[in-house]
């Protein structure tokens, strides 16, 4: 499944039977979010499975009821409308286990039998369905927008307040439910319900979207409608739910006929592609022959696009289907013809980089910070946290939390001095620019400006120079070779991996030892370290910092770095290694200063 | 012994864009930009991702007041360099790649942050096909993560490319998702007023290849200033 069309999430088992998660992207989650659809396309990906649905069925044995009125107010808003009365019902819990156990395989509880049969159905076609107490509708069932100041209690006891923009199913009382999101309490199906009215609908998919965020309200059959589903199974699934009705709520169930207002019937579409089409675009001559298995699987034929398929448009939707279901693995691989001629080199990108470049070389690191901050001047509509709730309009601010940051590992790092600098685009009033912020940049700033041969102006906080990028590259001239090596760094970082570094605090201790001249600093550090012995893994890092000469000695000086990966060190657990250091550099008869 | 640096530390963002560049270099391609700020009409409606629709979802957006947008992918550089091209009067072939920053609305955790890095793809030629897609991807791939580096298609749904497919790499014994891509969707060319031709585009994270392939375990590492992450690149 998941190379032919879906990708599968997880496989659960319960009981005797497997819980697919499957993960359905809008393009076809107007026929994939239910059991035919997803047993559809495993036919279509696993033909020899042989599972095709072809049950259209047709209700038997329907009665001559009270009329059913049903009257839609603009077919935009309303594709479909299918009504039918149901009478000498008796509303329940539902007393079989198997509806029971299946409605809670996919995380959805019992309710009653008439509700649970409906959204057996929906899970199974993908068509959203509606019941209605019959007794408690007063004339016709309306499809219209709301009036301004009309309001409804949703089933779950919330009042809303409604307006023209929301599609409503009302009665001639007022709402009865809000059309493809909701039902309301007015004609809710309970316990002493009768009679009802069941309603197998297609609503415009970009009106229940708008609505349904508008009044933050998301529920399984809005999710269905805004994906746009085929007003085609409406028909099939109010027959279905009829079935189902007739089957757990009883014999003595009366149905009456369909109610079937369809003012635009859906026009079947016929879309063609040619093997030539595929092969131009696959990049693999398929047989014709094959081309039509292939396209049959998923029911097209002589190009017709099965009812249910909205998202197959044009000739590119079926070279997808064909693609998917030929198998992407057998795509060959063609080589590009590559014109190399005319590139053109980046202006921007190319100094941007260039500068990184002479920053890096002056002894810079490039840092990269949050593009958020709590004040600015462009503000987030929703933002993660308040303090990051609108853009930075300066680079600076962020690069002194690090330059403290950093400062305060120097001797992890093993550096004397912090030297550091952020690119990136910043938000002030006016527009958005890109700038450069950089500390210590007394020497820095010289070095650019001969090499850029411009001037460099910007603004200086305290140690920090922030300067306006952007306009600085447009002075520059245009970069007609781009001769910035960037092998050597591919090569250095070769069989790199990354050490996670530890979040517990660090621990210095500076050591000095008198040595005989003709003692290597090497023969040294192999002392130190067999005095460190097995808390080896606590140096995180040293280095020597200090060299001079003496008549016939010699001083090194080892500044070591403790630090444990998962706890605070102690002084007295570090004073104990020192000691150690200590004893082992005294039994080479060398004095500790 | 001495690890005191002369020289300092490329961000691995950077490093790894140049490289990027580098290897698409060799096959005709040029680097393209756009703004971070961008609007509506280039991040979603020009890419087939009309208002109102449910496709929509796909990324979470964070809206500016006013009605401006953080983008959400660097595709609308796409967009945005073949209305130039259009405008300069230069026709096809158009290859570019568009490395940049995006954003997304959405919470944060070892994996996920609300910026990072994506690089886009694009190739507009009469007659482009996915296998040349295939083949640019693996070049790319072997060259980056090594001659072994294998990489499989399965499908998928980007609204701006019509077929649509996800990208996994292989590396080590592991299949990772490391792309998406497809053919340019008929739909984007009309929007932008050039038809009669065909393209391949493709999108990827750039923070997660240096994950994957030097094993840094926490994508919010690369966005904290932090130089224990920097000076080990």
């Amino acid at each position: 499944m998941t190379f032919a069309v879906f990708e599968i999430e997880s496989v659960e088992k319960i009981e005797n039977d497997f819980v697919l998660d499957v993960k359905v992207l809008p393009d076809r989650a107007h026929y994939a979010l239910c059991h035919r659809g997803i047993a559809r396309e495993l036919a279509a990906a696993k033909p020899d499975l042989g599972i095709l649905d072809t049950r259209n069925l047709q209700m038997s044995g329907v009665c001559k009821l009270k009329l059913l009125k049903i009257k839609i107010e603009n077919p935009a808003d309303c594709r479909r409308y299918i009504g039918r009365r149901v009478e000498n019902v008796k509303v329940q819990p539902s007393q079989q286990d198997w509806i029971k156990k299946l409605l809670a395989a996919v995380g959805q509880r019992s309710i009653n039998n008439i509700v649970d049969a409906g959204n057996f159905v929906m899970f199974d076609m993908n068509q959203p369905l509606h019941a209605f107490d019959a007794d408690k509708v007063k004339g016709a069932i309306q499809i219209r927008r709301a009036k301004k100041g009309e309001k409804i209690i949703t089933l779950d006891g919330k009042e809303i307040v409604l307006d023209p923009e929301i599609l409503i199913i009302a009665d001639n009382e007022g709402p009865l439910a809000i059309a493809g999101i909701k039902g309301g309490k007015k004609a809710e199906v309970t316990s002493a319900t009768k009679n009802l009215i069941l309603e197998s609908a297609n609503f415009n998919p970009t009106l229940i979207r708008k609505t349904s965020q508008k009044l933050n309200l998301q529920t399984d059959a809005s999710k269905r409608f805004e994906n746009d589903i085929s007003p085609a199974i409406a028909e099939t699934a109010i027959n279905e739910l009829s079935e189902l009705i007739a089957e757990i709520v009883g014999p003595e169930t009366k149905f009456g006929e369909l109610v079937n207002e369809y003012p635009k019937p859906l026009k079947l579409k016929v879309v063609q592609v040619s093997p030539d089409f595929v092969a131009q675009k696959l990049g693999i001559q398929i047989p014709e022959k094959e081309i039509r298995n292939i396209l049959a699987r998923i029911g097209v034929v002589n190009g017709a696009i099965p009812a249910e398929r909205m998202n197959l448009q044009i000739p590119e939707d079926l070279v997808e289907e064909i693609g998917r279901l030929y198998g992407y693995e057998k795509i060959p691989e063609k080589k590009l013809v590559v014109t190399k001629a005319e590139i053109v080199i980046n202006k921007n990108f190319y100094w941007e980089n260039r500068i990184r470049q002479i920053l890096t070389k002056l002894g810079f690191s490039e840092v990269m910070t949050s593009s958020f901050r709590p004040k600015g001047n462009i503000e987030i509509e929703k933002p993660l946290a308040s303090d990051k709730a609108f853009l930075r309009t300066e680079l600076a601010d962020q690069l002194v939390v690090s330059l403290k940051l950093n400062t305060l590992n120097a001797p992890l790092l093993g550096l004397k001095k912090i030297k550091i600098f952020e690119i990136g685009k910043v938000f002030p009033k006016s527009g958005e620019e890109t700038h450069l912020a950089l500390n210590d940049f007394t020497e820095a700033k010289i070095v650019l400006e001969k090499i850029l041969d411009e001037k460099i102006n910007g603004q200086v906080r305290g140690d920090i120079l922030e300067i306006n990028l952007g306009t600085l590259i447009e002075r520059l001239p245009v970069p007609k070779t781009w001769d910035l090596t960037q092998r050597l760094n591919l090569e250095k970082q070769k069989g790199l991996t990354f050490k996670s570094f530890s979040l517990y605090p660090f621990i210095v201790r500076d050591i000095a030892i008198f040595v005989p001249t003709e003692v290597t600093t090497e023969k040294l550090w192999i002392t130190i370290e067999e005095g460190i012995g097995k808390e080896k893994n606590l140096l995180t890092n040293h280095y020597l910092f200090d060299e001079y000469q003496k008549a016939n000695k010699k001083s090194l000086a080892f500044r070591l770095v403790f630090q444990a990966s998962d706890r605070t060190l102690t002084d007295t657990e570090v004073n104990k290694v020192m000691e150690k250091v200590t004893a082992a550099v005294s039994k080479n008869g060398w004095q500790v200063r | 012994m001495d690890k005191e640096q002369t020289t300092g530390h490329l961000h691995p963002i950077s490093s790894a864009i140049l490289q990027i560049r580098e290897i698409f270099d060799e096959l005709g391609f040029e680097v393209a930009e756009g703004p971070e700020l961008e609007d509506e009409w280039h991040n979603f409606d020009a890419l087939n991702v009309p208002k109102d629709h449910p496709s929509r979802d796909m990324q979470d957006t964070f809206w500016a007041k006013g009605g401006k947008l953080l983008r959400t992918h660097t595709s609308p550089v796409q967009i945005r360099y073949m209305e130039q091209k259009i405008k300069e009067g230069v026709k096809p072939p158009y290859r570019i790649i568009a490395p940049g920053k995006v954003f997304r609305n959405e919470a944060t955790d070892a994996t996920h942050e609300a910026q990072f890095f994506q690089c886009e793809g694009l190739f507009v030629d009469k007659e482009v096909s996915l296998a040349q897609l295939k083949w640019t991807l693996l070049y790319f791939f072997k060259k980056y993560l090594g001659e072994d580096a294998k990489i499989r298609l399965r499908p998928s749904f980007f609204p701006f490319t019509e077929p649509s497919v996800e990208v996994d790499v292989k590396f080590g014994d592991k299949w990772l998702e490391m792309a998406g891509a497809g053919l340019v969707h008929p739909n984007v060319f009309k929007s932008i007023g050039l038809e009669g031709y065909t393209g391949f585009a493709f999108g990827t994270t750039i923070d997660r290849f240096i994950m994957v392939k030097y094993g840094v375990p926490d994508i919010r590492q690369f966005y904290s200033g932090d130089l224990r992450l920097v000076n080990q690149f």
